[in-house]
């Protein structure tokens, strides 16, 4: 059953990334990996999908996302350069002034 | 056959090229002032939406295998996003151009939200939806974080980063459940399909993920984390896009999504959100109680909202989702109102952050205060003011569901929510006006006329349609009963 | 033009120089106020005589819809206009005498401080009673009704800073909050039998509500009547019919230009109006008809009594209206709408003209209203006095001015009336036509005759008018003097009202005069000599003259003799006392008890300082979840997903 193998990895991947969201507490550079990891999850299940499906419109989906996933890669990047040059560290603790 | 119905996508393509256009500005001529920029958008926002009000955008029809859909509710939820991104513009450049803020890239990253509002709204497909969508977000992550000098904005931008692209993550992560029992991302078939597999655990997995990743999209309880923090560590020029246009796009994907696409399935995401809009009207009223500091008290106020547009939601008959359509697109001018009026204060080079900051305005200000005052008291759902009608909708639809019980919970939030709007227009008008401090007071500068007249025109508008409250009612009603997919 | 667009610049007009000239007014400065708000009213009269040009020619009621303002439920509650004989000859009347005070306006405040203000209000005055007129429905109408009792109330109290003005104010407001309160009963004893409340509706269910008796039951009212009853407590609060009627009187405190337009010959008669507009649903209840017929009849010989012994000279005209407001109610209430209706057009031109006659005397007397200070005027203000003398004998309905012809013509029609109570009425009207003639004379003698007793510094000073103030006295006295010649054939001969009210099952609603239609006005003024009302008013004024120019002495002596009956008139009967002590002092009391007892310790103390102690509480404890850090945010949208999934997938 290779679909159901395709998507249990797919399932694992996007579980662990998702661990990783509130598991890690010290880097913010770890969480834009786990972002990655997730979209990386979600086109091992549409290519999945799309095979078994026997069409393409599935796996020209994976290239819209992986577009995105360029897109908020730099986004998420040039956002951490701006927290870092405020905060002089990139600790999720750190970021923590507006609350309550 | 493209080049006619390329006009169905006329108001994306009109944005488009209006941002374009804008970003040309900043690349090639870097010496031209921002001020032709801020023209160019605010140019292309108000011929997009007079096009759309004439109606000669395209025709109705899904076009694009299912990529595009023109109906009356795409048309009317564009209008009112463009509508509201032109009060955006004029609000914001005033307080952009004191704070020496402004750039062409602000424009830009405002006609691009605006433009994923606008693909959101005709979103046929889950592929347009999902494009629309980060589109969206994206240029808010970067507005969030434009003042590279305020530490507040860069956490504010971080933190909606990492959670919105969780929720795009989770929402996509659906889509594949839904791509993988439909075969196409069409929604017209994943409702078919949905409609052929009651109750399989994959439709319940993508509803499950779908709600949850929209309800973070609107700001509801318990996905409700980024608001506050956002609303608080924006720029207020920011704010004040955040609070408006993007919740169009929100309604939109809750209508295209859940009760276009996945409307089979309404019993399972109906008790979801219920669950949600009750959270929201609870913790979202409660904590902006306690809140000094007005945006974020704002912020948690948007949160209590969300909570009445999901309480009208969940009903699931076209009846409950015309009132949240309602509801929103009343908010959205509500919101705009309030924000603008606290960006033009700032432009006045006064302090709008804190309720101290805004104590006394009514002597300083009155025509401002006043302003504030039908914004607030509209918020707060005060009869002739428009908020009211939209309150009295959406409680007469759920009454009308026999949940009375959950009518009457939200009128007692709503009570909770008059009692912190009243408390500002009380620091207005009642407290005395803060201590001459060293800077504030003497650096008070006359705010761009044209500014101040849309500001009234808005705010005296939720006074006068809440007086003739039937156009803007019937105009939902019409644009809900002629939907497409 | 078309007729809808005639309407609308009608009401809008008035409206739009109100909201200028109150909203802009440091725009536009006192000479912009008064141009602005005087073309508008202009232009307004004008259209209203174009409107009226029209339905002269097409007698239908014209109906239009401007605007859809709620649907609830299936009824539609709209905005728009019912354009018949009536609501156009009202509208004419409404900016004729609007237009005529605003012109008389730019002399009598013209040193006030709240100049700009006060035109302002005026024009936003005309525009509610426009509404209030050409409404198609009962809810319009009602906006209309509570928009001139709101203006009414700011223009009463007009000078704020006096307290006497805003206790009249106040006290305005609560009477007329009464009446609000059973017409909002009425309009919905109409809307639960009718389900909507526009008047086609309304006049079409009409004979069927006269046989349906109320709640359903078996016997005893009938909705008609019950909706009449409530909409006449509301009319008879506006139009200050007894026991209403004390707060007409006080609201003389409002400058003269006020008590002239709102207090004399537009708002009060709203009331009038009312029941003339829904004529066919008072005729299917002849209780509300006699109820009508009797109101009317007691408040025209009992409030004209109380002119009698009055000193101040706007309460003098105070009370008069009230009593001529009585006149027209009984015509009504007899089933001669059109006698009723065409005395409240004629009233509306003395009555304005007499209170503007009244203000040119106090602007000359220095704002001296005490009619024992004055006497003699006649010689220093020619004019003033000419036309005041026109408005009195149209007051008395002297045969030939225009008052002879509508208040004759209810007297006779009440006189032959079917309903129920009407020799009993016949003969109220008739002692109030010598009371009427009384009290008016005694006021010309009072203040036009006899020696001057004003100080010297005053007298010094005396002299007539200016022209803005003169010229609005001519334009008045005009048809205060013609206008019973000119309107007697077309109103009360049948061919202008055909239609417009509903008909007693016996009797004509027109009144005598159309069992005559070749009665000519010189016939009917000839036949006037014969009646004995001409008489009584002839005996008025002798009394009058033998009191106050023969024998001096005689009223004092008079009061003496009758010392009981003279502290009732002064006292107004009392109904003052009655409702201060008694239903102010009870309300006060009950209030009291339920301020400390229910709303301190139950609501105070227990619902709104508790639910607001808890409110605190329970945000404190939510506070510290929204921590601020990026982990607990993700935590917490995770563990809510893992949550929805496990509810989704298990049940």
């Amino acid at each position: 059953m290779p679909l159901f193998d395709d998507l249990a990895v797919s399932a694992v991947v996007f579980a662990i990334a998702l661990a990783g969201m509130f598991v890690n507490r010290k880097n913010l550079v770890v969480l834009l990996m786990c972002i990655e990891l997730m979209l990386l999850a979600v086109n091992t299940s549409f290519v999945a999908w799309s095979a078994w499906w026997g069409g393409l419109s599935g796996q020209v989906a994976v290239f819209f996302v992986l577009t995105v996933a360029a897109a908020e890669a730099a986004i998420g990047l040039a956002l951490l350069v701006v927290v870092f040059r405020n905060k002089r560290s990139v600790d999720v603790d750190t970021i923590d002034t507006l609350k309550g | 056959m493209l080049s006619r119905d390329i006009w169905a996508a006329g108001s994306e393509i009109l944005i488009g090229a209006g941002s374009i256009l804008v970003l040309l500005f900043e690349v090639l001529a870097r010496r031209a002032r921002p001020v032709w920029a801020y023209r160019t958008a605010l140019v292309s926002v108000a011929v997009t939406v007079f096009l759309l009000a004439a109606g000669s955008l395209g025709r109705s029809g899904v076009f694009w295998h299912g990529g595009l859909v023109n109906d009356p509710l795409s048309r009317l939820l564009d209008i009112a996003a463009g509508v509201a991104t032109f009060l955006v513009l004029v609000y914001s450049r005033p307080q952009l151009v004191r704070h020496g803020l402004e750039r062409a890239e602000h424009y830009f990253l405002v006609l691009t939200t605006l433009l994923g509002v606008l693909v959101v709204d005709s979103g046929g497909s889950l592929l347009t939806l999902y494009l629309g969508l980060e589109l969206l977000a994206l240029s808010l992550y970067a507005l969030i974080a434009i003042d590279r000098r305020r530490p507040l904005g860069a956490e504010a931008a971080m933190k909606y980063f990492v959670l919105g692209a969780m929720a795009s993550a989770l929402l996509l992560y659906a889509f594949t459940f839904l791509y993988g029992l439909a075969g196409s991302f069409r929604l017209s078939v994943v409702a078919r399909a949905l409609a052929a597999h009651p109750g399989s655990p994959l439709t319940l997995a993508a509803v499950a993920f779908v709600v949850v990743a929209l309800a973070f999209k609107f700001g509801a309880v318990p996905l409700h984390f980024w608001v506050p923090d956002v609303y608080e560590g924006a720029p207020t020029a920011v704010t004040l896009l955040v609070g408006t246009v993007p919740e169009i796009a929100s309604i939109a994907l809750f209508m295209r999504l859940l009760g276009l696409g996945l409307g089979a399935a309404s019993g399972d995401w109906g008790v979801l959100l219920m669950v949600a809009s009750l959270l929201s009207l609870l913790v979202g009223n409660l904590l902006a109680v306690v809140q000094l500091n007005v945006r974020r008290l704002l912020g948690y106020s948007a949160v209590g909202h969300v909570g009445f547009i999901l309480l009208a939601f969940q009903l699931g008959g076209r009846g409950g989702e015309t009132a949240a359509v309602y509801y929103t697109i009343v908010y959205v001018f509500m919101s705009a109102a309030a924000f603008g009026g606290l960006t033009l204060l700032e432009a006045r080079g006064e302090k709008s952050t804190t309720l101290e900051d805004l104590s006394g305005l009514a002597r300083r200000d009155p025509w401002m205060a006043f302003f504030l005052l039908c914004a607030l008291f509209s918020l707060a759902g005060v009869p002739p003011f428009l908020g009211f009608w939209a309150k009295l909708i959406v409680l007469r639809r759920v009454i009308m569901a026999h949940e009375t019980g959950l009518a009457i919970f939200a009128v007692v939030m709503a009570v909770v929510a008059a009692y912190y709007y009243l408390r500002v227009v009380k620091s207005m008008y009642f407290d005395p006006p803060p201590a001459p401090g060293g800077d504030g007071a003497a650096a008070a500068a006359p705010v761009p006329v044209f500014s101040r007249v849309w500001l009234g025109i808005n705010a005296l508008g939720l006074l006068v349609l809440g007086i003739l409250p039937e156009g803007l009612w019937s105009a939902c009603r019409m644009a809900m009963s002629h939907l497409l997919r | 033009m078309s007729l809808d667009d005639l309407v609308l610049g009608v009401l809008l007009l008035p409206l739009a120089a109100a909201l200028i000239a109150g909203l802009g007014r440091n725009l536009v400065g006192r000479t912009g106020a008064h141009v602005l708000t005087i073309l508008a009213v202009a232009l307004a009269f004008l259209a209203s005589a174009l409107i009226l040009r029209r339905v002269l020619a097409d007698p239908r009621p014209h109906v239009f819809t401007f605007y859809t303002w709620m649907m609830s439920g299936g009824a539609r509650f709209a905005v728009g206009a019912w354009i018949d004989r009536l609501s156009a000859l009202m509208m004419v009347v409404v900016t004729f005498v609007s237009l005529a005070v605003h012109v008389y306006t730019i002399g009598y405040m013209h040193d006030d401080p709240g100049y700009a203000r006060f035109f302002s209000y005026l024009s936003l005055f005309t525009f509610a009673m426009l509404l209030l007129v050409v409404a198609n429905n009962l809810l319009e109408l009602f906006a209309g009704w509570e928009g001139v009792g709101l203006v009414s109330y700011l223009l009463i109290g007009f000078w704020f800073e006096r307290p006497s003005a805003s206790r009249a104010a106040v006290k305005a407001f609560l009477l007329n909050r009464v009446g609000d309160l059973a017409f909002l009963l009425g309009m919905a004893v109409l809307f639960a039998a009718v389900h909507t409340l526009s008047f086609r509706a309304i006049f079409a269910a009409a004979p069927v509500l006269g046989r349906t008796p109320i709640l359903g039951g078996s016997g005893g009212m009938t909705v008609a009547t019950a909706a009449a009853l409530l909409l006449f407590v509301g009319a008879s609060a506006k139009s200050a019919q007894i026991p209403l009627h004390a707060w007409l009187p006080d609201s003389m405190e409002g400058p003269t230009p006020i008590s002239a337009l709102i207090h004399a010959a537009t708002m009060v008669t709203a009331g009038i109006y009312l029941v003339a507009r829904l004529s066919p649903l008072y005729v299917q209840s002849a209780t509300a008809l006699s109820v009508v017929l009797l109101i009317g009849a007691l408040t025209a010989f009992f409030m004209g009594l109380l002119g009698i012994v009055a000193t101040d000279i706007k309460r003098v005209i105070a009370y008069s209206t009230i009593s001529q407001l009585g006149y027209m109610c009984a015509g009504l209430g007899a089933g001669a709408f059109a006698a009723g209706i065409f005395h409240l057009v004629t009233h509306a031109f003395f009555k304005a003209l007499l209170f503007l006659g009244a203000g040119s005397v106090i602007l000359a007397m220095h704002h001296e209203q005490d009619m024992r200070k004055m006497g003699g005027l006649r010689r220093f203000m020619p004019v003033t006095y000419i036309t005041f003398l026109v408005g009195s004998f149209a007051l008395v309905a002297f045969p030939g001015f225009s008052g002879f012809f509508s208040k004759d013509a209810i007297i006779d029609a009440v006189g032959r009336s079917p309903v129920a109570g009407a020799s009993l009425a016949h003969l109220l009207l008739l002692g109030g036509v010598f009371v009427t003639a009384l009290y008016t004379f005694r006021m010309v003698f009072l203040v036009f005759h006899g020696e001057p007793r004003m100080d010297e510094h005053t007298r010094a000073h005396l002299h007539e008018s200016p022209l803005v103030v003169t010229l609005p006295l001519v334009a008045l006295a005009i048809p205060a003097l013609a206008a019973g010649w000119v309107m007697f054939r077309p109103l009360l001969g049948g061919s202008f009202f055909a239609g417009v009210f509903g008909r007693l099952p016996h009797g004509h609603p027109l009144g005598f005069v159309s069992r005559n239609p070749h009665l000519t006005p010189l016939a009917f003024v000839a036949g006037a000599f014969s009646e004995p009302s001409f008489w009584l008013m002839i005996a008025g004024i002798a009394t009058a003259w033998y009191g106050y120019l023969y024998r001096p002495a005689f009223p004092a002596r008079a009061a003496a003799a009758f010392h009981g009956l003279y502290r009732l008139f002064v006292q107004k009967y009392y109904v003052d006392v009655f409702y201060e002590v008694i239903c102010a002092r009870a309300g006060w009391l009950v209030g009291r008890g339920l301020s400390t007892g229910g709303d301190r310790l139950l609501i105070d103390g227990g619902l709104v300082n508790g639910s607001a102690r808890l409110v605190g509480a329970m945000a404190r404890r939510l506070r510290p979840v929204q921590n601020g850090r990026l982990y607990r945010y993700a935590f917490v949208m995770i563990a809510a997903l893992v949550a929805v999934l496990g509810y989704a997938l298990l049940t």
